[in-house]
C-alpha cells in the first residue's frame, strides 16, 4: 500500500537535552524521520529544545522550532502550523509523555491532529506497568511476580508478601530513573518515596527479583498490514541487575539455541500486536533463568529507544528511517533495504559478525555518588565496536572508551596471585564500571571460569572469550619474537599494538612497525545486513584480521574526518553536530567523506552521512590503519582533526609524524594553543593579557606559583576538554593534595595554577580564519561569573550587558589570537572581562561546544564553513556562495536581533550517594553537565525563561521561594528580592537572610535550618519544607567551605524535588527576568526559519531562501 | 556458517531434526570452547567427529560466502588426515570428480528405510502419508499436535502403499537434490492428484508438485539459504519471514492463474490430467523466485520454504492448518475410489 495522502504534514516532537538514558541517539532517530518525510513531500514541523542537534538545522524541517517540549508550547505551534499528524515515538520517553500530556488535554483532538506510529492506548498498554502484566499474561509470556503500590504502606504489604530483594520500578520514567533494588525496609521506604514522587502517575511497581539471569532485547518492527520482522536479537553480558544501557551488550545473541530464540521471538511478535504499536519500532526486553530457561518478560518501548540505535548501527537496517515511513502508509515490504538496493526491508539482518557495545561512565565528575551499577541508569555514553569474533570485538570496544585503565592489561610482573585474584573477583560481585577488567584479572591470576560465573553470572561462554584472551596473552608474552603467526593470532584477537608492546616489552610503534613490515595488517569488510548474500551498496566496514578487504577504489580526493568517540561529560553531541557538517559539506564540494568514529548513538555514524564510514576506535593505531585502507583506495587530501574535540586533537602529532596531512590548523599551531609556554608567547607577541599563571610539575612548585599570584586560584592538568580536574583553590594545603590527585590523571603533563579572577564575566567567542580573514560566528556573554565551567553556564548571544566598545576589543582579540596561533578553520576563545580589563583565558582552535548554538542563534552554518576554510576555500569565497553572510558576522548582531539563551542541563538527579542522597548540584569549574538547551525569544527575560522550560519544570509563577545567601551577595540579593516579592511570591528565609530583607522592608518568614532540627513544636527546618512539596524555587549561594553542610542538604533535597535551584546571584538577575516575562506575556513560538528571516543576514529575497 | 560463533549451546538430542547430521563436511570461522546452555548434552565438535563428519574451522567465512555469490554454488573439498598432504592439484582433482548437484537423485539416499508411525496427540483426526525424502523430525510434529496420525514412508513407497493407509491426506518432505530425477515420486504424486487427495508438499515436495503439474524446474544461480528470507503470502497480502534451504526452484508464471500445463500434454501412457487452474501462492520477495503453489481445482498446495521451522522463524506454521482444513473439505480419501476433482479453493 503507498504512503497516506490524507497526511500532508507532521508535527515531529524532539527528545530535548541530552541526559543520562536519552541522549543523541534521538537526534539519529529524528533527524532520519525528518529526512524520510521530507522527501515524501510532507512538511515537516519540528520540536526540539536542544540546539546540539543536527535535526534541528534548519534545512531538515519547514518549521524548526527550537522551543521547550511543554504541553503549552506544543500547542501553540499545533495551533500556528495546523500538521494533519503528530510523529511522537522517535523523540523517546520526552515525545512520548508530551503526546500522553497533549492527548490528555484535548489537544490532538481539538487541532484533529492524531498521532501516528503509535496510538495513546498503545503507549499505555506498553508503559503501564500493570497493563502490560495483563499483555503478556495475554500473550501466554509470564511476567516478574509483581504489585503496583501507590502508597508506601501499600508498598511495605507487598515486600511482607514477595519477600527481599524487591525491584522497585516508578511507572512513566525515562533510563529507568527511580529504580533499584531494596534489601531491606530501610531502602523499600527511601526508594519507593522517591518513586513515588518521579512517577507521573504516583505510582511504582514492585516486583520478584531476578537478578542474575540472562538478560535478552529484541528490536521489532510492525507496519500497519501486520507484517513483524525482529531486526536484532541483542544479549547482554552482565545478567540482570544492570540496567541495560550500563551494561556490556552484544549482538546477536550469542547464547541461546533456535528454540529458545524462536520462543523469544514468538512472544515479542505476540506483544507488539497485543500491544497494539501499528506502525514502527518497538524493543522488548527478556530475562532467561540460565539453569532452566524461564523466561520472563521484563519491559517495552512502544516506540525508537536507545537499543534501536544500537540495533541499527549494529545491523544497517536503519529502524528510525524505515519507522518514518511505516508511518505514513508504507508496508516493510514496499520500502526498499538501503544497502542491497534490491531486497525489500520485510526481512531480518542476518550477522557474520559479532558487535560489543561498552557504557562509558562518569563518575569521576561525582565523586560523592554511589559508582554500583543498578537498574537505574548511570552511564553518559557509550562505544560499540565491530569484529569478525567476539574477541576482537570485546577489544576493539574496550580501546575505543579511551579510558586508561578501560583495556585488558598483562603489565608484566602485575599478575595478580591467588589471593588477589580472590580479592578482585570479590570486587567483581558488585557490578562498577570497569567489572570487566577484574574479572579478566581474577581469570589472569588463576582463578578458574566457574569461579567467575559463580561469582558474577556472567555466562560461562563469555568468561570461556576472556579466558582465551589471557592464553592468546600468555602465548604472546612467550613467544621470542613477533612472527606473523605471533601478531595473526593476537590481532584475531582483538589486540592492539599497545597491549602486544605490553606483552613483547617492544615500544608500541616498533610493534607497529614490525607488524607492518611482516605484512600483518587489518582488512575492512562490510556490514550489508544480509552476511555477503546480496552485494553491499553501502561502505559500511569495519576492520578485522581476516583474508578478503572489501574497500573499493576511488576516484574523488578523501577527506577522513575523525569523530569524538563515546560520548562523555564535555565532549558530546555538539562535536558529531560539527564533523557531520564537514561531511555534508565536503561531500557536496567534490570530496568523498571519510567519517572513522565508534559512537552509535551519532548521526555521523549512520552509514548516509558520510561517502565511507568506519566504525572503528579512534585510537592512534585504528586511524593509521584506516588512513593506508583508503590511501590505497584513491587520493587522500588530509584528515580533519579539529571537529571531534580533544580525542581527534590528540592524535594531530603523531598522525603527521607518520606522515599523514593533518587539514585546518596544523598540529603545530595546535600546540602553540595548548602548551602554555608557547601560547604566552603568543598573547605577548599579540600584546594581550593573561591572569596571572604558572605550571609546576609537583605540589611544592604549585604553592610557590600559588603565592606569587596569590589566591584563589584555578588549577587544573595542561590538555583537558570538560574542565576534568579543574578546582578552584584557596588554600596551601588543598593545593598540594590537588596536585597529588591531578598528577596521577595526566602523568606527562604539568598541572597549570592561574589566578582566578573574582566577579568577571566570562566571554565565548567562536570564530573562523582562513589566514587572512576572520568570521566572527558569534559573541556569547556567560550568566554565570567567571568560575563556572563555561559548558555549565548559561550564556546569552547576543551579549545583553557588554558595550560596543567592550565588543570591539573581544573582536580585536579574538583575531589577534587568529593570526597568531596560526588557525586556518574554527577557533573558539574564552575571555574574562574584570575591572575593565580583558584578560584571555583559554584559545582552542578546534571546534567548540558552543558550535551548533551559535548557528542556530545567528542562522549560519558555521560548521560547514570551517570545513571549506579548512579544505582552502575563503571567507570571502564563502561569503560569495552564500554560505556565510555577504556581509557582517555573528559579532555584530544587529539591534533587533532576536536573543538566544544556552542553558546547561545537569544529572544531579540520576546519582546518588552511597546513603542514596542525591549528589551536590553545586556548580564549579568542573564541567559536570551532559546537555543544553536553548531558549529564542525578542529579549532576554522571555529568552531565559524558555531556557529554563526546556528541561525540568521551569520558573514558577506564583507560590513560595526560599532564598539563603552567602553574605558577599546579600547586597546583590536585595533588588531582585524585592522584585520577586512585588510579584506576589511568599519569601521564606533564613534566620541571617530574612534579617537583611526586612531591613530592607521585604518581608520574608524564617525558616529553621537543616542543622538546627525541628523547632520544639515540630516547625519543619527548611530541607523538610523543600521536600514536602511546599518551596517553587530555592535560592542558594555557597558561602565558605566550612557552613556547607546545610547548602548541601538544600541544595540535595531542591534537586530530588525538581524544583528550579539559583545559586549564583547572576543566575537570580536572570531568573526574575525570566519570572518577570513568563507572567507577563503568554505563549509565544517562532521558528527557526522565521527569525532567520527577520534577522534577514543573508539579505535574501523570500524566494531564495 | 556465516555466523561467526558456531558451537556455543552444544548438541542436545531433543532437537534433533534427523538421524543423522547429513551435511558432507562443516566450515566454520569460530567453533566455541565448550558449549553453555542448561540442554546442552555435548559439544558440537564431539558430536561432529562421532558421526564422522568433516569440520574446518578458522576461515574467512565471509570471504567463502562472497566467491560463492559470485561464482554461483559449486563442489568443494574438505580434507582432512593424510589426504591434506596431497598437492592442490590432485585434491582439486578429487572436487572435480564428485558428482554434481544438478541431476543428482539424492531422496533414496536420505530415506527411511522403513515405515514408521508418529502418532496423533490428543483426539485423532485424519491419517497422513508422509514421504520422506529428507524429512525432519519438526514436520511430523507439527502434524501429530493437530491430530494427525502421521505415517513417515520410504520414498520407494507406491501408491498402493498409500492407500493401504488410508490416508486422508498425502505430505511430501524436503530433501537434496535434482528435482528433475524424481520420477518414481513425481508418478507417485500424479496419482495422489488424480485421485484428489488432500495433497501437502515443502521444499522438494513443492518443486514436486511443480513437475507434476507440468512446470519446470531449474538450479538457482544464488540458492536461498537461511533464516531470514521474506515471502509474500499472495493469499492474506502478508509477509512472513521463512527459513529456506533450496537451491533449485519451479519455473512458473506468477503474473496470473494458469491452467496446469500437464493438462495439455498427455504422458507416456496416453493419459490425459485434469489438475486445472494453478496459482503461484507465494513469492520470494528478494529475487521473485516461486515459493509456493496453489491448486485452485484439485486439494492440493505445496511451498518452496520450511514453516516447520527448526531452525527458524515460526511466521508460517499456520500452513499446517491450512492442510488440516484441505482434509476437513475434502470428501476423499484414499480409502474411497478416485472420482473427478472438486474445486476446493
Amino acid at each position: 500500500m503507498p504512503r497516506r495522502t490524507d497526511i500532508t504534514s507532521v508535527l515531529v516532537i524532539g527528545s530535548g537535552p541530552i541526559v543520562i538514558g536519552q541522549a543523541c541517539e534521538f537526534d539519529y532517530s529524528g533527524t532520519q524521520a525528518c529526512r524520510v518525510l521530507r522527501e515524501e513531500g510532507i512538511r515537516v514541523i519540528l520540536v526540539n529544545s536542544n540546539p546540539a542537534t543536527i535535526m534541528t538545522d534548519p534545512e531538515f524541517a519547514d518549521a524548526t522550532y527550537v522551543e521547550p517540549i511543554t504541553p503549552e508550547v506544543i500547542e501553540a505551534i499545533i495551533a500556528k502550523e495546523r500538521p494533519d499528524a503528530v510523529l511522537a515515538t522517535l523523540g523517546g520517553q520526552t515525545a512520548l509523555n508530551a503526546a500522553v500530556a497533549l492527548h490528555e488535554r484535548g489537544i490532538l483532538e481539538k487541532y484533529g491532529c492524531p498521532l501516528i506510529g503509535a496510538s495513546v492506548e498503545a503507549i499505555q498498554l506498553g508503559e503501564d506497568r500493570q497493563l502490560f502484566k495483563g499483555v503478556v499474561q495475554r500473550c501466554g509470556g509470564e511476567t516478574a511476580r509483581s504489585y503496583v503500590a501507590h502508597t508506601i504502606d501499600e508498598c511495605l504489604a507487598v515486600a511482607t508478601e514477595l519477600g527481599y530483594p524487591l525491584v522497585v520500578r516508578p511507572s512513566f520514567t525515562m533510563g529507568g530513573l527511580g529504580s533499584g533494588f531494596a534489601d531491606d525496609e530501610v531502602d523499600l521506604r527511601r526508594m519507593a518515596g522517591s518513586g513515588l514522587h518521579d512517577s507521573p502517575t504516583t505510582e511504582v511497581l514492585l516486583e520478584e527479583s531476578i537478578t542474575g539471569w540472562k538478560e535478552y532485547e529484541l528490536e521489532v518492527m510492525r507496519d500497519h498490514a501486520d507484517n513483524v520482522v525482529v531486526v536484532c536479537s541483542i544479549e547482554n553480558l552482565d545478567p540482570m541487575g544492570v540496567h541495560t544501557g550500563d551494561s556490556v551488550t552484544v549482538a546477536p545473541a550469542l547464547t541461546l539455541t533456535d528454540r529458545e530464540y524462536q520462543g523469544l521471538r514468538d512472544l515479542a511478535i505476540a506483544i507488539i500486536r497485543e500491544v497494539g504499536v501499528d506502525t514502527g519500532g518497538c524493543n522488548i526486553q527478556f530475562a532467561v533463568n540460565p539453569s532452566d530457561g524461564r523466561v520472563i518478560v521484563i519491559e517495552m518501548n512502544p516506540r525508537v529507544s536507545r537499543s534501536s540505535a544500537l540495533a541499527s548501527k549494529a545491523t544497517g537496517f536503519p529502524i528510525a528511517k524505515i519507522a518514518a515511513k511505516l508511518a505514513i502508509g508504507y508496508t516493510l515490504d514496499e520500502v526498499r533495504n538501503d544497502i542491497t538496493q534490491v531486497t525489500p526491508a520485510s526481512f531480518e539482518p542476518t550477522l557474520d559478525y559479532i558487535v560489543v557495545k561498552v557504557p562509558r561512565f562518569a563518575f569521576e565528575k561525582f565523586p560523592a555518588a554511589d559508582p554500583t551499577l543498578t537498574t537505574t541508569m548511570k552511564s553518559v555514553g557509550e562505544a560499540m565496536a565491530i569484529g569478525r569474533n567476539f574477541t576482537e570485538a570485546l577489544q576493539k570496544a574496550l580501546r575505543s572508551l579511551e579510558r586508561q585503565g578501560s583495556s585488558f592489561h598483562w603489565h608484566r610482573g602485575e599478575a595478580p596471585s591467588k589471593e588477589q585474584a580472590r580479592a578482585l573477583l570479590n570486587q567483581a560481585r558488585t557490578p562498577t564500571d570497569g567489572r570487566i577488567v577484574l574479572v579478566q584479572q581474577a581469570l589472569r591470576g588463576g582463578l578458574s571460569v566457574e569461579e567467575a560465573h559463580e561469582a558474577t553470572g556472567i555466562d560461562p561462554w563469555f568468561l570461556d572469550q576472556m579466558q582465551l584472551i589471557n592464553q592468546v596473552a600468555a602465548h604472546v608474552a612467550s613467544s621470542p619474537q613477533l612472527t606473523p603467526e605471533v601478531l595473526l593470532l593476537a590481532k584475531r584477537h582483538g589486540f592492539s599494538d599497545a597491549q602486544i608492546s605490553q606483552l613483547s616489552g617492544m615500544p608500541e610503534e616498533v610493534v607497529r612497525g614490525v607488524r607492518h613490515a611482516l605484512g600483518v595488517r587489518p582488512v575492512y569488510k562490510t556490514v550489508d545486513t544480509c552476511a555477503a548474500e546480496f552485494a553491499a551498496k553501502t561502505p559500511y566496514h569495519y576492520s578485522t584480521y581476516d583474508e578478503e578487504t572489501e574497500v573499493e577504489p576511488r576516484e574523488r580526493p578523501a577527506v577522513i574526518i575523525l569523530g569524538s568517540g563515546p560520548n562523555r561529560i564535555g565532549q558530546g553531541i555538539e562535536f558529531d553536530y560539527s564533523c557531520v557538517h564537514a561531511s555534508f559539506a565536503l561531500r557536496d564540494h567534490g570530496f568523498d567523506t571519510v567519517m572513522v568514529n565508534c559512537n552509535p548513538e551519532t548521526v555521523s555514524t549512520d552509514y548516509d552521512t558520510s561517502s565511507r564510514l568506519y566504525f572503528e576506535p579512534l585510537t592512534l593505531e585504528d586511524v593509521l590503519e584506516v588512513v593506508h585502507a583508503e590511501r590505497q583506495a584513491g587520493p587522500v587530501a588530509g584528515v580533519i582533526v579539529q571537529l571531534g574535540g580533544q580525542t581527534p586533537l590528540g592524535l594531530a602529532q603523531a598522525l603527521k609524524a607518520e606522515g599523514v596531512p593533518i587539514v585546518g590548523t596544523s598540529p603545530e599551531s595546535i600546540h602553540l594553543a595548548e602548551d602554555r609556554g608557547a601560547f604566552s608567547r603568543v598573547l605577548a607577541e599579540a600584546g594581550l593579557t593573561a591572569p596571572r599563571h604558572g605550571t609546576a610539575y609537583s605540589g611544592e612548585e604549585a604553592v610557590e606559583v600559588a603565592r606569587e599570584i596569590g589566591y584563589p586560584v584555578l588549577v587544573r592538568p595542561s590538555y583537558v576538554l570538560g574542565g576534568r580536574g579543574m578546582e578552584i583553590v584557596y588554600d596551601d594545603e588543598t593545593l598540594i593534595g590537588y596536585v597529588t590527585r591531578a598528577t596521577e590523571a595526566a602523568p606527562q603533563h604539568p598541572v597549570l595554577v592561574d589566578r582566578f579572577l573574582d566577579e568577571a564575566i566570562e566571554i565565548d567567542v567562536d570564530a573562523i580564519y582562513d589566514g587572512h580573514e576572520m568570521y566572527l560566528g558569534g559573541i556569547m556573554e556567560h550568566i554565570e561569573e567567571a568560575g563556572i565551567h563555561s559548558g555549565d553556564s548559561a550564556c546569552v548571544l547576543p551579549p545583553v550587558t557588554l558595550g560596543q566598545e567592550e565588543l570591539e576589543r573581544v573582536r580585536e582579540s579574538t583575531l589577534k589570537l587568529a593570526k597568531g596561533i596560526g588557525v586556518r578553520g574554527l577557533m573558539n576563545v574564552q575571555f574574562a572581562l574584570a575591572q575593565g580589563v580583558l584578560y584571555v583565558l583559554e584559545a582552542n582552535p578546534r571546534a567548540s561546544r558552543t558550535i551548533p548554538f551559535v548557528a542556530k542563534a545567528t542562522g549560519v552554518p558555521l560548521a560547514k564553513a570551517a570545513a571549506r576554510v579548512m579544505l582552502g576555500a575563503t571567507i570571502a569565497e564563502l561569503r560569495t556562495e552564500g554560505i556565510l553572510p555577504p556581509a557582517g558576522d555573528g559579532g555584530a548582531m544587529p539591534a533587533h536581533a532576536h536573543v538566544s539563551v544556552k542553558e546547561a542541563v545537569l544529572p544531579f538527579k540520576r546519582f546518588r550517594t552511597r546513603e542514596g542522597e542525591v549528589v551536590d548540584s553545586l556548580l564549579g569549574p568542573e564541567m559536570r553537565s551532559t546537555g543544553e538547551v536553548m531558549g529564542i525569544d525578542s529579549d532576554f527575560g522571555a529568552a531565559f525563561a524558555k531556557s529554563q522550560l526546556g528541561f525540568g519544570p521551569g520558573l514558577p509563577r506564583k507560590g513560595t521561594i526560599f532564598v539563603s545567601v552567602a553574605n558577599r551577595d546579600k547586597r546583590a540579593m536585595i533588588f531582585p528580592m524585592k522584585r520577586l516579592a512585588d510579584l506576589g511570591f511568599d519569601l521564606i528565609a533564613t534566620k541571617g537572610t530574612a534579617d537583611v530583607l526586612r531591613r530592607n522592608g521585604i518581608h520574608a518568614s524564617v525558616v529553621r535550618k537543616y542543622s538546627e532540627g525541628p523547632g520544639p513544636k515540630g516547625e519543619p527546618t527548611i530541607v523538610e519544607r523543600i521536600v514536602a512539596g511546599e518551596v517553587g524555587m530555592v535560592i542558594n549561594t555557597p558561602s565558605g567551605s566550612h557552613a556547607r553542610a546545610d547548602g548541601y542538604e538544600i541544595r540535595a533535597a531542591t534537586t530530588s524535588m525538581d524544583r528550579p535551584i539559583i545559586t549564583t546571584v547572576q543566575q537570580l538577575g536572570a531568573a526574575v527576568q525570566g519570572i518577570e516575562s513568563q507572567l507577563a506575556e503568554t505563549v509565544r513560538v517562532k521558528s527557526l526559519q522565521d527569525h532567520a528571516r527577520e534577522l534577514n543576514f543573508y539579505a535574501r529575497t523570500e524566494d531564495q531562501a | 556458517m556465516t555466523a561467526p560463533h558456531i558451537g556455543n549451546t552444544g548438541f542436545n538430542e531433543e532437537d534433533n531434526e534427523s538421524r543423522r547430521i547429513w551435511v558432507a563436511g562443516y566450515v566454520v570461522r569460530d567453533p566455541a570452547i565448550r558449549p553453555s546452555s542448561w540442554r546442552s548434552q555435548r559439544s558440537l565438535e564431539d558430536e561432529l567427529i562421532e558421526q564422522g563428519v568433516v569440520g574446518i574451522s578458522g576461515l574467512d567465512t565471509r570471504a567463502l560466502t562472497r566467491h560463492l555469490r559470485e561464482r554461483g554454488a559449486m563442489r568443494v573439498g574438505v580434507f582432512s588426515g593424510p589426504l591434506a598432504t596431497m598437492s592442490q592439484e590432485a585434491l582439486l582433482e578429487r572436487v572435480l570428480s564428485a558428482p554434481r548437484m544438478s541431476g543428482a537423485a539424492l531422496a533414496g539416499e536420505v530415506t527411511t528405510a522403513r515405515t514408521y508411525v508418529v502418532p496423533a496427540v490428543g483426539q485423532k483426526r485424519f491419517t497422513v502419508a508422509a514421504l520422506d525424502l529428507g524429512i525432519k523430525a519438526r514436520t511430523p510434529e507439527h502434524l501429530a499436535t493437530r491430530g494427525i496420525e502421521v505415517h513417515v514412508l520410504p520414498a520407494t513407497s507406491t501408491f498402493a502403499d498409500i492407500q493401504a493407509l488410508g490416508a486422508d491426506g498425502v505430505f511430501f518432505s524436503n530433501g537434496p537434490g535434482d528435482p528433475a530425477t524424481a520420477e518414481h515420486e513425481i508418478a507417485l504424486l500424479r496419482e495422489v492428484l488424480a485421485a484428489g487427495v488432500p495433497f501437502f508438499g515443502i521444499c522438494f515436495g513443492n518443486q514436486l508438485l511443480g513437475r507434476a503439474l507440468g512446470f519446470g524446474t531449474y538450479k538457482l544461480k544464488y540458492g536461498h539459504r537461511g533464516l531470514n528470507q521474506p515471502v509474500l503470502d499472495r493469499r492474506t497480502g502478508k509477509v512472513e519471514v521463512t527459513a529456506q534451504n533450496h537451491g533449485f526452484a519451479v519455473d512458473a508464471p506468477m503474473e496470473s492463474d494458469v491452467s496446469a500445463p500437464a493438462d495439455a500434454v498427455a504422458d507416456s501412457s496416453g493419459i490425459h490430467t485434469a489438475y486445472g487452474r494453478v496459482r503461484v501462492s507465494h513469492i520470494g520477495l528478494n529475487d521473485n523466485v516461486v515459493e509456493g503453489l496453489e491448486c485452485l481445482d484439485i486439494p492440493a498446495f505445496s511451498v518452496q520454504y520450511h514453516p516447520e521451522a527448526a531452525a527458524g522463524p515460526h511466521d508460517s506454521e499456520h500452513l499446517f492448518d491450512r492442510f488440516i482444513e484441505l482434509m476437513s473439505v475434502s470428501t476423499h480419501s484414499t480409502a474411497s475410489t478416485p472420482s473427478t476433482a472438486k474445486d476446493s479453493a
